[in-house]
Formats: C-alpha cells, sequence, structure tokens
C-alpha cells in the first residue's frame, strides 16, 4: 500500500489514449500537431470523474500502457483541472484496477474541462 | 442491407450535382457520381472529406465494450445513423468544402461527436445514444462558450455558427 498523495498543480496527470491501427482514428491534425480528441477525457454518465495516473507514482510508462499496439498515453498538468475549480485526489487500487496504486481521480464530470485537456496534453510516445 | 443514398451537392461551380453513396451498417463503398450537366468535378476534396468521415462513422460499430481501456460503451446504432444524417446534411449545405476542418469520433458514452476546427472556431457536435444533440462552441483555450441542445437535424443551420465561418 501507498500512502496518499497530495495533488498539486505541478504534478503531471496521465491518461491512456487508444490509438489506431485497424480502427477509427483518435487523433486529429491540427497545424501539423497531433491532438488528441476530446471524447478521452469526459466522464460517461454515473462515473464519480476521469480516470488518470499520477505520473511521480507510475514507475513503469509501459506497464501503464498495457498493449502499445492499441494505446499510448498522454500527460497534463494538475494545475489544468485545478485551476477550472476541479478537485483532483489520489484514489489507489480501486475497484476497477486494483493493482494501480498511481490511480487518481479528477472529480465530478468532466465534460465541461476535456477540450481543455485535449488542447493542453502531451502525446507520450512509448517505444 | 444496403441502401442508395442520392443527394446534391454545389462544387462552386453554377451546377448541382448528383452524387450516390452506399449506406448500410458493413458497406461503406462510394458508388459513384454523376452530374445533371457536363462539368466534371474539379473539387476532388470535398468527395474525399466525405468520403472519410463516412468511413470514420462507418468504423464505429466495429467498436467493442471497453474499446479506451477505461470501460467505454460500444457506439450506438441510433447515434450511427444520426452521425450519417448530420454528414449528408453537411455536404447539402456546402460545409464539407469550405476549408473548416472537420473531424468525426467515437464517445465513450455510446455516442458520436463532430468537431469543427478553423482559424476563430472551436466547436463540437454531441450525437449521444439515443440520436439527441448538443451543439458547444469553445475559445482558443477550450473554455466553453455557449451550448445549446436540439433533436431535429433540420435545425441544424439555426444550431451551428460555422457557417458564419465559411
Amino acid at each position: 500500500m501507498c500512502s496518499t498523495h497530495i495533488i498539486r498543480n505541478e504534478d503531471y496527470l496521465l491518461r491512456r489514449f487508444p490509438i489506431s491501427e485497424s480502427r477509427p482514428d483518435f487523433y486529429k491534425i491540427i497545424d501539423g500537431k497531433k491532438v488528441p480528441s476530446s471524447f478521452a477525457f469526459k466522464t460517461k454518465q454515473g462515473e464519480d470523474g476521469l480516470s488518470v495516473n499520477i505520473k511521480v507514482l507510475t514507475p513503469d510508462l509501459n506497464d501503464f500502457i498495457l498493449d502499445p499496439n492499441s494505446f499510448n498515453a498522454v500527460e497534463f498538468l494538475a494545475e489544468i483541472p485545478i485551476s477550472s475549480g476541479y478537485t483532483c485526489i489520489h484514489d489507489p487500487y480501486p475497484a476497477e484496477d486494483p493493482k494501480n496504486g498511481a490511480h487518481a481521480l479528477i472529480v465530478g464530470d468532466t465534460g465541461k474541462l476535456a477540450k481543455k485537456l485535449s488542447k493542453n496534453c502531451v502525446v507520450i510516445e512509448v517505444v | 442491407m444496403v441502401k442508395i443514398i442520392s443527394t446534391f451537392f454545389n462544387d462552386h461551380t453554377d451546377s448541382k450535382k448528383w452524387a450516390f453513396f452506399s449506406t448500410g451498417s458493413t458497406i461503406s463503398h462510394f458508388i459513384g457520381i454523376s452530374t445533371l450537366t457536363r462539368e466534371t468535378v474539379h473539387q476532388p476534396g470535398l468527395d474525399k472529406n466525405y468520403l472519410r468521415l463516412y468511413n470514420t462513422i462507418n468504423s464505429f460499430s466495429q467498436l467493442h465494450s471497453n474499446w479506451d481501456s477505461y470501460n467505454a460503451d460500444p457506439i450506438s446504432e441510433t447515434a450511427i445513423a444520426q452521425a450519417f444524417t448530420i454528414l449528408r446534411h453537411l455536404q447539402v449545405i456546402d460545409i464539407l468544402s469550405s476549408g473548416i476542418e472537420i473531424n468525426v469520433f467515437p464517445m465513450r458514452d455510446a455516442g458520436v461527436q463532430f468537431e469543427f476546427d478553423s482559424e476563430g472556431l472551436t466547436s463540437e457536435l454531441e450525437i449521444d445514444k439515443e440520436g439527441k444533440m448538443k451543439y458547444i462552441e469553445y475559445s482558443e483555450n477550450g473554455e466553453v462558450l455557449n451550448e445549446e441542445s436540439f433533436s431535429d437535424y433540420r435545425n441544424i443551420e439555426d444550431v451551428l455558427t460555422i457557417s458564419e465561418y465559411v
């Protein structure tokens, strides 16, 4: 078990993002730059918040990505949700991801935050 | 079942062109273009945009539960059908060839979203799993500026501010 991490503005948060093989494109290219669609940052109805990982507590990015042929990762500063009025909490070992001690939640419906995250996140290409 | 859809578009000559497309849950073939006039279509980009978006929407039916690894739902057939309707309507009102970057993506809760980007414009049209729609305008930095819900695609011209950017 790990102790609870207080998420601060300077923490980086990670989110897995599907990548296209035979599947549809999940990115768009704007001014030559790969921009993830905002869909990845929108909560579904009934979710408590948006699942992310705290980067500094994530020991291996390859483990986080699960399958490099299907997913990669994006990162963004916790300052973005926090400055928009969202609470970010460390939520280790949730029922749906019981081995993940770095799991965190951006609490609440992130529909209004999603576009901001998609515009300000950075795609991490894992090789 | 394959259904042939005919629609017209304006290729910026003064003539109306008719395009024929096949629709169906598994077939996404472009059947061909015929024209009511002698001019040939000089803007292949228009057809390319239509086909790119059409094939992308069609591919959403391949997404299974948990396609994003965070428990996303399969995309509803109603949302896919509504997205095809919107796509045809965007073509009819001449938005696809306007220079606005248009993309379409699946949503985690079984819907479909169109994204519109150009200088001064960032907006999305969300279609939920029941086919209801919401149009959202954003600031340059992604702040929500305005949102409006509607259920009839024929109201799209009243709602979409993208026509101001064409």
